[in-house]
């Protein structure tokens, strides 16, 4: 009999059990799930399955966190990461703390993030090159709970470190490794010029990573001298730093935790290679010619402008 | 020392008793605060966690206070860990809750959205026997919203 069969296959394996009651869980353990999805998941998935998931995705407390990046394949276009990141700021409703943009986004978005999140705690933009022309700024006088602001491929000038410096006073992780991304890198008078905008005007930092920065010892001294609470320094790839001296010495004293310009770069979370020059001419020169600078490390392939 | 070890005796909503060292039973914060604020008699109640759930709890505090255990052996045995059906990892999140143990529920959560991943709502309704409870309204109300998926 099939009935006799079906029961006996099924006693043999163990019927399965039934689906647990999953939309009955607290609130609170949901949201503790669905938040870990992303941003973009929780739009577009999540808070379409059903109606309790989507009263959960639309509690401002799922928004505290938002992380959106724009890979360069297979990836939504940056206008449409641009709506999907108003939309999550929006949601917020004011509680966003964290939050990071990858290889898109511009000043506007940053204008509008920052109207909306008065609370915000960390800042992380990476990629946005050109696109924020000052709108640092601006936004940060919206953003007096800063504690952390990284800075990856995208230029801010000496004026927008001033004014994070003034407007965020809680400020204690500054990570600035602007570029290589122009054709045209910055001279080290202008990159001690923001050295030492940094020294003035964040006098609270704990930790700071300058990467691949031109500076020289000169506004080195300047941030050993304005930021005394300092307990980390990376300054990975400075190529114009000389920490053979006093001021080397100096810096192993004053800083727990202190990576040197020539110290690697594996564990760094993008590319960028350490190279060496005699002087900035020199390292402008081989811009032009064929000119192949000596690779003090050869850490990762980059696709470079030289 | 061994002389000095305390147990703690757990008993179940399905009424069966664990005997346990009270150093292991204290990864749960909610027996932690017992302890601490001396209201433990004989026997510890767990009204909402049954047998079978807490003996999967018991292993994994017990795997997890082994001395000497390397992180690679940990990894395999939480690997192993959350490879269980969905009703007993229903169940571990709700024990996990009301035991107040944070590791097992981080876990477990991370266990739960991993399977969610990579799933449209159909496939997620099917995987997790949700019933799609939106009205059309509902439904025009979330295309709109989400418009940028159909560009």
């Amino acid at each position: 009999m099939p009935n006799a069969e079906k029961k006996l296959e099924a006693s043999s394996t163990g019927p399965p059990p039934p689906s647990p009651p999953w939309v009955e869980l607290p609130a609170e353990i949901t949201m503790d799930i669905l938040k870990r999805l992303g941003t973009i998941e929780i739009l577009e998935s999540a808070q379409r399955v059903c109606s309790t998931w989507r009263k959960v995705c639309h509690d401002p407390a799922m928004w505290r966190v938002i992380d959106l990046k724009r890979f360069v394949f297979r990836s939504k276009v940056a206008k449409v990461l641009e709506k999907i990141c108003r939309l999550a700021v929006r949601r917020s409703q004011g509680q966003l703390f964290k939050i990071s943009i990858e290889n898109f986004g511009n000043e506007r978005l940053l204008s509008y993030i920052a109207s909306r999140s008065s609370q915000l705690r960390h800042l992380r933009l990476v990629k946005c090159y050109n696109r924020l022309s000052g709108g640092l700024a601006s936004a940060a006088k919206n953003f007096p709970f800063l504690e952390e602001l990284h800075i990856y491929f995208t230029s801010i000038t000496k004026d927008d470190i001033e004014i994070v410096g003034r407007s965020c006073r809680l400020l204690k992780s500054f990570v600035l490794h602007a570029g290589p991304f122009d054709k045209v890198r910055t001279p080290p008078s202008q990159d001690n010029d923001k050295a030492v905008a940094i020294a003035r005007c964040m006098p609270g930092l704990r930790h700071l990573a300058l990467i691949e920065n031109n500076l020289t010892n000169e506004g080195l001294q300047a941030i050993l001298d304005g930021c005394p609470h300092l307990e980390s320094l990376d300054l990975r790839c400075c190529c114009f730093i000389d920490l053979e001296g006093d001021l080397g010495r100096r810096c192993s004293q004053q800083i727990v935790d202190l990576k040197q310009p020539r110290d690697s770069t594996c564990d760094y979370e993008f590319d960028c290679k350490i190279r060496h020059y005699r002087s900035f001419e020199d390292y402008c020169r081989s811009r032009f010619s064929n000119y192949n600078p000596f690779i003090v490390g050869d850490i990762h392939e980059y696709d470079y402008y030289f | 020392m061994s002389s000095s070890t305390k147990f703690l005796t757990l008993k179940t909503c399905d009424d069966k008793k664990f005997v346990l060292d009270e150093a292991i039973a204290v990864r749960s914060q909610t027996i932690k605060n017992m302890v601490e604020d001396d209201c433990v008699s004989n026997v510890i109640p767990l009204p909402n966690v049954n047998s079978k759930t807490m003996t999967k709890v018991i292993e994994y505090w017990k795997k997890h206070s082994e001395e000497g255990v390397s992180k690679d052996v940990l990894m395999d045995f939480d690997k192993a860990f959350v490879k269980v059906h969905h009703s007993i990892l229903h169940a571990l999140i709700l024990a996990a809750n009301f035991l107040n143990d944070k590791e097992i529920l981080d876990m477990m959560c991370q266990e739960v959205a991993d399977r969610i991943k990579g799933k449209t709502p159909e496939e997620i309704r099917k995987e997790f026997d949700i019933k799609n409870d939106f009205t059309p309204e509902e439904e025009e109300e979330i295309r709109k919203e989400n418009a940028w998926a159909f560009e």
